[in-house]
Parts: structure tokens; C-alpha cells; sequence
């Protein structure tokens, strides 16, 4: 399955608003929540969005990852980005998703809370200075978006999902 | 220069050639060792493979490629002809020609332009060629660029322009060995040699006319192949006027060559001797000779038959007998195909996919039984479902045949492998390789390479003594490496001994406590088969010195660690003084595999069933504790019970599992305590290749009837933790 129907409408909307920049360099970003943040990540590396489906636990392996999946006889590895983002787990897993995402060739999966939009934004919208952004999270952060009432974070998934990241977060922990 | 080639043909010459280099090796060293008849042989067969290589980079314009496999071929023709000695010196210079060859080809096969080859290597090629200087410089002086009446001046592209001169001079060799050899096809007695050398030099000749771009002249080559080989068939019927016909062509091929050498072609009535070529011949080659001029490909694929067929038929020249064989072969070699492996592995893909399919259908149609349904239509649904059982299993064993080679793609690189230990180091080492015709599938042929090049060169390097030592031991000075392998049930055993030195348990102790690999106590405990299996530990090289040979900072836990990744299991066993003797079973395929399928807790885990003996319930009476360490009597064995929930890190409570499957890594035999049998399925292993979920004892993951992932459990990975494990806890409790 793909983005839920719902956002197709905001995404229309989105693109009406910036119509008037055509020209300009545009971002198309797949917004999301975990915990109580926004956060975006480009629409060109996000292969598909699923539903929560069994995930087999894998011992002996960082504490972020919460398994594997079988996607269409391809086995790749799923991070918990609330694990990743050290808050705590989430009591209702009605509107979680698995994004899968191409990495450097790797395809991986992350489970978010909710999936909300495909939004186009201009570059020029993308502070590349997260001056906001505090703590472990900023260096996964490649930009802030400000949009309307709110600030949506662009995550590096480079950075994210490095094998490197992944392993401290578990001698860490 | 690479970059202006068809990538198509490029392809096919990298295909063709990469046989011809690998067979050179092999070829090389064996003829160290051959005399008279079979040296010839052998000669021949190189120098036929240097030149194929040769026409096919001269037509594809490879520049660098064409110059070098010249040389090597001079040198090699100065052995053929009895001019120069085949000694030590003059193969170590062919074979690191052959390596020079291996390493432009692999440089063209990663897109790009090949290294100029090294000059000590051109030097020595030369100094067995017995010239002084570059022949092709010398050919290129000789160069009069006026043309005589009656010719044109040739036009070729600048990339084959600079190897015109040094391929007419070749072109002229040619005429002149064909000249020499035309005179014995009027002897009764000495035609079928020179029929088989006719053969071979017209299937060369097309290639170099083709680098001229000249279709007539090709066409003419082609029937003239044609026609000795009619000839080398035994027809007998026109045999004068064929022979003059061959003459009259060779003349006429002569003329070209002198022509071209004043850089122009000339036509010598290229119709005029094909007609006469071909009225000898009867009507259908005739016209399948004309086909050929109107296509080019056509052209390509009638030379490639041809080889083929000169192949198969030149072993054949010293015993008449064997000729129907060689035919019978080239028919068989007719009706097999080129696949590009990508294609097969999706096949495999697909099948590996389908048969999950079939798994989950089956299960489903074993639900549906539990359910009201009318009785027809359940029975039906089982009829289909036990069919599609069968097709699928035919399906999977037809599409894993076409991936088996024969593991002589492997044995066959060893020959070299060992002369070169034997050269460097001094040593005398024959060696003896058995069952080279054994089938595996390819990712375990691939997979098994790395490992056994390691094993072969540690038995060169380190078992094998020197000629001195093996005296003075009583031992005959040519030490003896027998590399065996043979088919056993679904799995197949390799097995390499060396009558060396053996593994010394009193050596590889110390080293082993040295390293930090087990402790004074552990080693103290440790039966001597035990402590010599301590050599697969990681980090772990008995090598007193580093040499080129291995020692490279990989050891044998790199065998241990790739056969583990098959799903196989390795075993080293030795006699100090007499040798030593590893041996590797692995599973004929490594992709799909049956396994049983456990549950610990609430997780699913899959054991390769090769690995299990039997599985057991342990009674409470018979598990007893030593020294705190849970085991279980088996018949009259002893074996540990390894808890399966705990070594995979789960938290919970111990329950008290109800089964344990006895499982035999490698002759190490114990008990792997789980709480569920689910029952047996055959898996499809699917990599855990991403690096954040490797680290755990697993093989790979497969998928379930049920469509979710289920983990392969590596066992002797579970082993060798689990003994790691079992001495750290010894240790705390000593401390």
C-alpha cells in the first residue's frame, strides 16, 4: 500500500501554494510523527509505506533495530525510531508505519507513529542550520522546514542508519 | 580504447577467452612434467589457445592485448618447433604471461583499458623467442608503402592501423606454415595430422582476415575450412582436386599477405578459388558457404563450430579410435548453450519464490481441511496441492542441475598453485586431485574456492618439509598433497591431506593461550583432536614467519567462517610426523535446504536438518549437572545441553524446554534445548546481508509457510559461543 488517500488532497494543496515559485528548487518530502515531533524525509528515497506487519526479532543485534520483515522475499532490517530517538515506546499502534528507504543500497525499514503528507516545499523553506534542533537528534538532522505553525526536521538517513550510529547507540545503552 | 568496442562482443570475446587462460595454467604446468607425445600435445593445445586469444583481441582492436599474446605465442612456436627447451625458467616466464593475460582481461572485464604489460615479461618472452628486439618493430621497418599495379591501398580504422603490420606478418606465417603443411595432404600417411594443422591454421586465418574487413577473403578461409574438414572427415572421393584447391587457395591468400604488407589488398580472384573450393564440396555446403558472405554473424557462428570442432578433434589425431568420441562430443558441444548467469540466477530467484508459495498453499490447504466444506471439493483441493507439490520439486531439482559444474573449475587452478609454493620455497610437492568431476552448485563452487586455495596453500606452506627434513625423517623428499572430493547423500566431502609435518597440539596450545584464545586451565583439559581444531579459532596463525604464500593475516577461521556460511562443517585431524588431513562437508547447494523448524518462547528458529542427528526429550532423571553445566546422557554419550533461548540472548525465565535436538557440528556433537517442534520445511535462504542484523550465530533467514521471517541458526557458531561462554563462567567461578 502507499501514502494513506487522505494526503493526496493536502498535497495538491501544498503544490497550489507554491505554484506561483515554479522555477525555483522544489523539495517534495514524505512528512511523519514520532513521539511528538514532525519530521521529513525525501520523497525520492522512500521506496514504500506499510502497514505494521510481523517483525521477527534478531538477538545479538543493536537495540534500535527491531528485526526483519519479509518484503516480497527480500529480507531487510527494521529500526524503531523511537528506540532511535531514545522515547519511550508508544502504547497504541493503530497509525504505525514501516518506511522503507533506500540507503547507500541498502533498503531498511523504520517504524514511525503516523504518516501524515507528501508536501512540495521550496528549498529556500529548509534552514539548513538546525539552530533549533537540540541534543543527539541534531546530528540526524540535515534541515528544518518551517511550515505554517510548525517545524518539520529533514533527517539524514545517511547519517541515521550508519551502521557506525546504530552500533554506538547500542554500546550506549 | 576499450570504451569504442560493442560491449556485446566485448562480452563474448571476455567469455571465450577467460576458458582459454584459465585451461593455460593447468596446460602449462602439466607440461612440465609430459614428454614426447603428450608434450606436443600440450604445446599445440597452448599455443592454439594463445592464438585464439590473440585473432579475437586483433579483431576487437585490443592493441595492448594483440602485441603481448604475439609475443608469448613466438616464444611458445620456438617450443613447439623443438628450437628452445621447455626448462623451469621458460614456464615460470610463460606462466607469469599467463598472469599478465589474466590481469588485462580482468582489467577489460571492469571497463578498463589493460595495464601495458610489464617489460621484464616481454624480455624474457623474448629471450625464449631467442630475438634480441622487438619483432614487431623489426616487422613494421620492413614496411614499402608504395603500392604495385592491381592493388588498393587499405583503409582500417586508426585503432587497428597500428597492429596492420604486425597482423600481416602474422598473416604471411601462416601462408608459410600452411605451404610446408599442404605438401603432406598428399601422403596417405601423414594426412591426418596435417589435415588436423590445416584446420587450425584456416580457423585462426578467418580471425585475421577479419581484422582486414575483408569479406571475400574471409568467405574463401571459410570454405577452405570447409573443405579440409570434409577431407578430415575421411571423404576420399575428390581428394586430388581438393588438395590443389586448398593449394591454389593458400596461394591466393599468400598474394594478400605480401600485399598487405605494402599496406593495400588485392583481389587474386577470391570467386574464381572459392567456386573451385567449393565444387569439390557438394551442393548444401556450397550454398551454406555463400550464406556466410551475404552475414557476418553467420561468418562468426560457423568459425565458432569450427573451433569447437578442431578442439575436440586434435586429441584425436594419435589414436583413431577415440575419433568417433570426439565427434559424438562436438555434436553434444552443438546442442549446448551460453546463459548469462544473471538469467539463472533470477530462474532460481523465482523458483526459490515459487516454492514459498507452494509452502504457504500447502499449509492453507491443510487448513482448509479443518473446515466444512463438502467432501469433493476438500479432496480436490488436496489432489492439486500434492501435485503442485511434485511439479514444484521437479521444477527446483531441473533449474539446480543447470547451476552444477564440475568442481575441476577449481582443482584445476591447483596444479600452479602448488608449483609455485614448491618453486619459491624449494619444496618437492606432487600433487594428487581426485573426483575433479564432481558436481556442486555454483555459489558453493564459488564459495568454496577462497577456503580451499587457504587449506592447500597451508598444507604447501606449513605441513609439507623440506627436502632436507623429510630425509632425515625417514620420508621420501617429494612430499604428496592429495586433494579428494566425492558425493555423499545430499552433501559433498572435500577432503585435502598432505603427508607434512602434522599439527603439533603441543605448538598450537602454547600459541592458542598466547593469543588469548583459551586459558592455561582450558588448554590443560583439552584432549589433543581438540586443541588442534583451536587452528579455525579467529586471529589464530601458527605462521613463524610471514610468508607470501599465507600467513596474510587470514587464517583458517576464514575457512572455518565460509563453510560455515554454506551450511557446512570443517575438521582438521592430524598425526604429528605423518601429516595432516582436513576435510569440508557441504551441502550440494546452498540455496534451498530442508530444516526443522523450533520454538523458543514465543520466537520461531529454523536448524539446517544436516546438522541434527536425532532429537530427543530429555527426562529429568537423565540430565545431570557437571560441574555446572547442564548435560544428557545419550546412549552411552555424554553431550551437553546448550539452552537455545539463552545463547540467543532471550531474558526471560528459564522454562524447562521439552526437547533437545541433538545436533553434530563437524564430529562436536550436543543437545540444543528448545520448547516446540513445528516440523520440517524446506527452506530458501535468504542473506542477512545488512550489516546491522549480522553479529548473531545465524546463517540466514528464511521465510515461513506463514509469510514471516524466521532466523537459520548457524550451529557450530552456537557452539563455539557456547564453549566461549561455558570457559568465561568456569573462569569466574575459579576467580
Amino acid at each position: 500500500m502507499s501514502v494513506p488517500a487522505s494526503t493526496t488532497e493536502q498535497t495538491a494543496i501544498a503544490s497550489d501554494d507554491h505554484r506561483a515559485n515554479e522555477g525555483s528548487d522544489q523539495l517534495q518530502l514524505v512528512t511523519f510523527e514520532v513521539g511528538a515531533e514532525h519530521f521529513a524525509v525525501d520523497i525520492l528515497t522512500v521506496q514504500e509505506i506499510n502497514r505494521m506487519m510481523q517483525i521477527t526479532r534478531v538477538p545479538h543485534s543493536p537495540d534500535s533495530l527491531e528485526g526483519v520483515i519479509n518484503l516480497r522475499g527480500r529480507i531487510i532490517p527494521v529500526i524503531d525510531l523511537r528506540k532511535r530517538f531514545g522515547i519511550a515506546p508508544s502504547q497504541d499502534a493503530e497509525e504505525s508505519r514501516i518506511v522503507v528507504v533506500e540507503v547507500h543500497k541498502r533498503t531498511l525499514g523504520f517504524i514511525v507513529d503516523r504518516v501524515n503528507e507528501v508536501l512540495r516545499v521550496d528549498t529556500a523553506v529548509v534552514d539548513p542550520t538546525p539552530a533549533l534542533a537540540k541534543g543527539v537528534e541534531s546530528d540526524f538532522v540535515r534541515g528544518v522546514a518551517k511550515l505554517d505553525a510548525r517545524l518539520v526536521m529533514l533527517l539524514d538517513l545517511d547519517r541515521l542508519f550508519s551502521v557506525a550510529a546504530i552500533e554506538d547507540l547500542a554500546a550506549v545503552a | 580504447m576499450s570504451g569504442g568496442i560493442d560491449p556485446s562482443l566485448l562480452n563474448d570475446f571476455l567469455t571465450e577467452t577467460s576458458e582459454l587462460i584459465e585451461g593455460l595454467d593447468s596446460d602449462l604446468v602439466r607440461l612440465e612434467s609430459a614428454s614426447g607425445d603428450q608434450s606436443r600435445d600440450l604445446l599445440n593445445g597452448i599455443f592454439r589457445a594463445l592464438h585464439t586469444v590473440k585473432g579475437a583481441a586483433g579483431f576487437l582492436n585490443l592493441d595492448e592485448l594483440t602485441r603481448f599474446a604475439h609475443a608469448a605465442e613466438d616464444a611458445l612456436n620456438k617450443l613447439r618447433t623443438g628450437e628452445a627447451e621447455v626448462t623451469a625458467t621458460t614456464l615460470d616466464v610463460l606462466l607469469k604471461s599467463v598472469d599478465v593475460l589474466r590481469e588485462m582481461h580482468g582489467a577489460l572485464g571492469e571497463g578498463r583499458d589493460p595495464e601495458p604489460c610489464p617489460q621484464d615479461v616481454l624480455d624474457g618472452l623474448h629471450s625464449v623467442a631467442g630475438d634480441e628486439g622487438d619483432s614487431t618493430a623489426a616487422a613494421s621497418t620492413s614496411v614499402c608503402a608504395t603500392p604495385t599495379a592491381g592493388e588498393s591501398p587499405i583503409v582500417l580504422s586508426p585503432a587497428k592501423d597500428g597492429l596492420l603490420d604486425l597482423m600481416a606478418s602474422d598473416l604471411g606465417e601462416t601462408v608459410e606454415q600452411a605451404r610446408r603443411i599442404t605438401a603432406g595432404l598428399s601422403d596417405t600417411g601423414a594426412r591426418a595430422a596435417s589435415l588436423a594443422q590445416m584446420e587450425e591454421l584456416l580457423s585462426g586465418l578467418v580471425r585475421t582476415l577479419e581484422f582486414f574487413e575483408l569479406p571475400e577473403a574471409v568467405a574463401t578461409a571459410v570454405a577452405a575450412s570447409e573443405a579440409v574438414s570434409r577431407l578430415a572427415d575421411g571423404d576420399e572421393t575428390s581428394l586430388t582436386p581438393m588438395v590443389a584447391a586448398i593449394a591454389q587457395a593458400w596461394d591466393a591468400f599468400g598474394r594478400l599477405a605480401e600485399a598487405l604488407t605494402r599496406r593495400s589488398v588485392v583481389d587474386p580472384g577470391w570467386a574464381r578459388v572459392r567456386a573451385r573450393l567449393v565444387s569439390s564440396c557438394d551442393e548444401d555446403v556450397a550454398s551454406e558457404a555463400d550464406a556466410c558472405v551475404a552475414d557476418r554473424g553467420v561468418v562468426e557462428s560457423v568459425v565458432a563450430s569450427q573451433d569447437e570442432a578442431t578442439g575436440a578433434r586434435a586429441p584425436a589425431k594419435s589414436a583413431s579410435s577415440k575419433e568417433t568420441a570426439a565427434k559424438e562430443d562436438a555434436g553434444i558441444a552443438g546442442q549446448t548453450i551460453r546463459v548469462e548467469v544473471g538469467r539463472l540466477e533470477s530462474l532460481m530467484n523465482l523458483v526459490g519464490q515459487l516454492v514459498l508459495t507452494k509452502n504457504r498453499f500447502l499449509a492453507l490447504s491443510r487448513r482448509l481441511r479443518e473446515h466444512e466444506l463438502p467432501a469433493q471439493l476438500n479432496s480436490d483441493t488436496l489432489a492439486a496441492a500434492g501435485e503442485l507439490d511434485r511439479i514444484t520439486g521437479q521444477l527446483q531439482m531441473g533449474v539446480m542441475r543447470t547451476r552444477m559444474q564440475p568442481l575441476s573449475k577449481l582443482f584445476d587452478r591447483y596444479p600452479r598453485v602448488i608449483r609455485d609454493i614448491a618453486r619459491s620455497t624449494g619444496k618437492q610437492i606432487r600433487l594428487e586431485i581426485t573426483g575433479r568431476e564432481t558436481e556442486v552448485d555454483k555459489s558453493v563452487l564459488e564459495l568454496l574456492g577462497d577456503p580451499l586455495v587457504h587449506m592447500l596453500r597451508n598444507s604447501a606452506d606449513h605441513g609439507i618439509e623440506t627436502g632436507a627434513t623429510r630425509r632425515a625423517a625417514g620420508k621420501p623428499e617429494e612430499g604428496t598433497i592429495h586433494v579428494e572430493a566425492e558425493h555423499c547423500g545430499s552433501h559433498v566431502r572435500v577432503i585435502v591431506r598432505d603427508d607434512g609435518k602434522g599439527i603439533d597440539p603441543r605448538v598450537i596450545g602454547p600459541k592458542a593461550v598466547e593469543k588469548g584464545i583459551i586459558t592455561e586451565a582450558e588448554l590443560a583439559s583439552m584432549p589433543d583432536d581438540q586443541i588442534i581444531q583451536l587452528i579455525f579459532a579467529p586471529g589464530f596463525s601458527t605462521a613463524e614467519k610471514i610468508t607470501d604464500l599465507s600467513g596474510r593475516g587470514v587464517g583458517m577461521d576464514v575457512v572455518r567462517t565460509s563453510v560455515a556460511r554454506m551450511g557446512g562443517a570443517v575438521n582438521v585431524s592430524s598425526v604429528v610426523g605423518q601429516g595432516s588431513r582436513v576435510e569440508i562437508i557441504i551441502p550440494l547447494t546452498v540455496a534451498i535446504m530442508p530444516a526443522m523448524v523450533v520454538g523458543v518462547q514465543r520466537h520461531f528458529f529454523c536448524i539446517p536438518l544436516q546438522t541434527i542427528v536425532e532429537i530427543v526429550r530429555p527426562q529429568q532423571d537423565v540430565s545431570h549437572s557437571l560441574v555446572g553445566q547442564a548435560v544428557m546422557k545419550l546412549r552411552d554419550e555424554v553431550l551437553p545441553l546448550i539452552d537455545l533461548g539463552h545463547t540467543l540472548g532471550d531474558s526471560d525465565a528459564p522454562s524447562q524446554r521439552r526437547f533437545a535436538v541433538v545436533i553434530d557440528a563437524a564430529g562436536r556433537r550436543a543437545g540444543l534445548l528448545v520448547d516446540k517442534l513445528v516440523g520440517q520445511q524446506e527452506i530458501v535462504i535468504r542473506p542477512l546481508d545488512d550489516e546491522c542484523v549480522q553479529g548473531g550465530p545465524f546463517a540466514g533467514a528464511t521465510i515461513r509457510e506463514e509469510g514471516d521471517v524466521s532466523l537459520i541458526v548457524d550451529v557450530s557458531e552456537v557452539l563455539r559461543r557456547w564453549q566461549a561462554g561455558a570457559a568465561s563462567t568456569q573462569d569466574r567461578r575459579v576467580a
